[in-house]
């Protein structure tokens, strides 16, 4: 095994990415570091928090967060879910409605904005300052298009600079539906052990698509009464492509992504995307990626639903993806026995460390404005995100 | 049968119906899933919520939900040996007990019962358990036909692997 020290040296120029990226605790502890602690994190979609005092709770990066939205000034804010006096998460529901939180091991509330409102039996404290002892939030929080971000990160790029190239995208996501689009069934969550960048970088992977996915194809091919084109589409249809969009995001295109529906299943977007570090767009569902350790990741899949449509309409979107994805599906558990788990296994294997992301580097063409596209099958997406991935991991680095 | 009363359907014929919930676990737990096909009427409807007894398939994302075709598809799909989430293929044992009738339904048996599903799969063992609901109508080949199954797992809302093996 060779030693490493700088993260940075764990991708050589010519593409060899050292297979540690995917096992080492110390690595992923560094990610949430110099990625998770910088960089914008994606927290919720404006359509799960619509009215005052509206919550949820997920997570940035490994930790837990709680979303809402104001009962008072509706504003949106993002604080850690940890009692301030001895720590005890504040909330246990996944989502609701609530002026107040009220932690259940000593009692203490909190306002839905996180201030702190009231400790029981207060008369044993001489010199606590409340205004100090809120819940803690996270400096900033944005909004692109209906989806939310926040991160730990006093200072740094805004987020419409974070987002760059792919802000288009959102926008284009944000008016799928006549009237835009809602989160509001839930998610399919799965969790696998290996490690979550191997979830995002197979989100815009159309290399693998014939192989993992052969059973999904004998079953369109049963359906239809022939098989599918989709290899042939992803070799040879040269209005599909990759593009790296700068700042560890990229996107694939099937064909011209303004078009509606990019014809394949009911709902689903003309494009993949991945936002940088671990948001994905695929078919019809946001694709939220949580990091737990260096082999073990909890995904959420949030089926799209087109807002104006008829409700048929969203329910036949919900029937198509789950017959994809979802820990029932007939793809997506594919993926996660192949593609994660199997890369898991296979980097037990220390003795041969490095792995080849080079496909189609040498057919990469940088753009005026600074993209970069690429084939459809090639591994520009990877590079993308590995790129992003390597700035903000170099030492001394910055996201 | 069509004509059975509840109280005639819970006295007379429960042996029959548990009988028939047993055929159904055994062909699972065999792999003869084109024979456990068989037992599902043309209209059958296969439900695995996810959330709790408020979640509408309507409007909520559910585990699965399928119609005969792609039930069909998914037979399909696990025996045409190119699934790799079932390669190697999971291993179960379905118990099934507490079988009651609990009504009829438009012709239909209402039936309930609870099953325990055990899951081996690349060496890891796994429990899955279910209250489970058939509606049953008379079929003068295999006794009945299932017009409906749910299957209501009690950890349908924690993050899950695989549950690509049929229930
Ligand atoms: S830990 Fe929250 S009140 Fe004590
Ligand atoms: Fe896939």
């Amino acid at each position: 095994m060779t030693a490493i020290t700088d993260p940075a040296d764990l991708i050589t120029d010519d593409w060899r990415v050292h297979g540690s990226i995917y096992t080492s605790e110390a690595i992923f502890a560094a990610e949430q570091e110099r990625i998770f602690r910088t960089s914008w994190l994606y927290v919720a979609h404006e359509s799960e928090l619509r009215n005052p005092g509206d919550y949820k709770t997920t997570y940035a990066g490994t930790q837990p967060v709680i979303v809402t939205r104001g009962a008072d000034d509706g504003r949106l804010r993002v604080m850690l879910n940890r009692c301030r006096h001895r720590g005890a998460a504040v909330c246990q529901a996944e989502s609701g409605s609530a002026n107040f939180f009220r932690c259940p091991y000593h009692g203490w509330t909190y306002r839905n904005t996180g201030e702190l409102r009231g400790i029981t039996y207060d008369d044993a404290y001489s010199d606590l300052d409340r205004e100090q002892l809120g819940l803690t939030q996270l400096p900033r929080v944005d909004v692109a298009h209906g989806f939310v971000f926040a991160s730990f990160a006093q200072e740094g790029p805004s987020l419409q600079e974070h987002l760059g190239h792919a802000l288009p995208y959102l926008e284009l996501i944000s008016r799928q539906g006549p009237e835009g689009i809602r989160l509001s069934a839930g998610s399919h969550r799965l969790e696998y052990e290996a490690n979550w960048k191997l979830q995002v970088e197979n989100t815009i992977d159309n290399y693998h698509f014939g192989f993992v996915h052969r059973s999904f194809l004998e079953v369109l091919a049963d359906r239809v009464g022939e098989a599918p084109p989709i290899m042939q589409q992803i070799l040879f249809n040269e209005t599909y492509r990759t593009v790296d969009l700068g700042n560890g995001h990229s996107v694939h295109e099937f064909g011209d992504p303004r078009a509606g529906n990019n014809g394949a299943q009911l709902g689903d977007l003309p494009f993949n995307l991945i936002v940088f570090p671990n948001l994905c767009f695929v078919g019809a569902q946001v694709r939220h990626v949580l990091p737990k350790r260096a082999g073990h990741t909890e995904v959420r899949l949030y089926p799209m639903l087109h807002e104006g449509a008829s409700d048929e309409y969203n329910t036949a979107i919900l029937r198509t993806h789950e017959g994809f994805y979802g820990a029932a599906g007939m793809g997506g558990p594919d993926d996660v026995e192949v593609a994660f788990e199997r890369v898991a296994d296979g980097m037990r294997a220390t003795e041969q460390e490095w792995l080849v992301m080079s496909r189609g580097a040498h057919r990469e063409q940088p753009q005026p404005d600074g993209t970069i596209v690429g084939h459809s099958a090639d591994e520009v997406p990877q590079r993308a995100f590995y790129r992003g991935w390597r700035r903000a991991m170099a030492i001394g680095g910055a996201a | 049968m069509s004509a059975l009363t509840p109280e005639a359907a819970a006295t007379g014929d429960l042996a029959a119906v548990a009988a028939f919930l047993y055929r159904e676990a055994e062909l699972l737990d065999g792999y003869e899933l084109e024979a456990w096909l068989e037992l599902y009427a043309p209209d059958a409807t296969y439900w695995i919520p996810q959330g709790g007894r408020e979640t509408d398939p309507r409007f909520d994302v559910q585990l699965m939900l399928d119609d005969r075709r792609r039930l069909r598809e998914r037979v399909l799909r696990i025996n045409g040996g190119h699934a790799y989430s079932q390669d190697p293929r999971s291993s179960t044992v379905h118990l099934v007990g507490n079988v009651r009738i609990a009504g009829e339904e438009e012709g239909a048996l209402d039936v309930r019962s609870v099953q325990l599903i055990t899951e081996l799969r690349k060496g890891r063992q796994l429990l899955y358990s279910a209250h489970v609901r058939h509606l049953l109508v008379p079929d003068a080949a295999h006794g009945f036909l299932i017009r409906a199954k749910e299957i209501r797992l009690v950890n349908n809302e924690v993050p899950l692997g695989n549950l690509t093996f049929l229930l």
